[in-house]
């Protein structure tokens, strides 16, 4: 899925596409790196996947000249917060959530977390959310400039 | 909670603002393979130990 969406952001770099909208299909925006996947000994190593899989998409959503939107339906933990914060524009449902997963697990935040969130809440709250590996609700990521709108339910619904 | 990984972390962001984020990216995924290679290692144990008994 990772090669499929470098494929598809370069395929938006040459074929005129004005505004791009990443959004996650199901339950989650991302959920991260199945661990399952680097801990089976015929699966891939953990620095392919960082260096093959996720750090080609950041700098991808980083250098395409088009505005680039995050709509986070659910979960966004692990690598899958990281990507929808390289975005130029986030937006959220209320009922979703943004977690810093690595500290529970012992690893480091990777998907250029640690490039990204300190500048976008500051030094101190980015330390304290990768350190204690905190879920931040989409209102409360809103109020600390994480992101740029949590959306609320309309009579019921979602607007997405 | 592996100590670590938060040392490393901590590494990581007092780096931030210094490195553009190419370098960051760099620096993440240097310091990921630390902590990691002990946790893939923990993890085949347990599986092994698991499909053993």
């Amino acid at each position: 899925m990772a090669i499929g969406l470098q494929q598809l952001l370069d395929q938006c770099a040459e074929n005129g596409t004005r505004c791009l909208v990443l959004t996650g299909e199901g339950k989650a925006f991302c959920a991260g790196q199945d661990l399952n996947e680097v801990t089976d000994p015929n699966g891939p190593a953990l620095q392919s996947i960082v260096a093959e899989h996720y750090n080609p998409i950041i700098t991808r959503l980083r250098d395409l000249e088009l505005p680039i939107i995050a709509a986070v339906n659910g979960a966004a933990a692990g690598a899958g917060a990281n990507i929808a914060l390289a975005c130029d524009i986030v937006i959220a449902k209320e009922s979703s959530y943004f977690l810093q997963a690595f500290s529970h697990i012992g690893l480091i935040p990777d998907s250029g977390g640690t490039y990204h969130l300190p500048r976008l809440i500051g030094f101190q709250r980015a330390s304290a959310l990768m350190m204690l590996g905190e879920k931040v609700p989409a209102r409360d990521a809103e109020a600390m400039g994480m992101i740029y709108k949590a959306i609320p339910m309309q009579n019921g619904k979602s607007m997405w | 909670m592996p100590t670590r990984g938060l040392a490393l972390t901590k590494r990581a962001l007092n780096a931030t603002f210094e490195n553009n984020l190419a370098d960051q990216l760099d620096m993440e995924e240097k310091f990921k393979l630390l902590p990691a290679r002990q946790l893939i290692t923990m993890k085949r144990k347990c599986i092994l130990r698991k499909a053993q008994s």
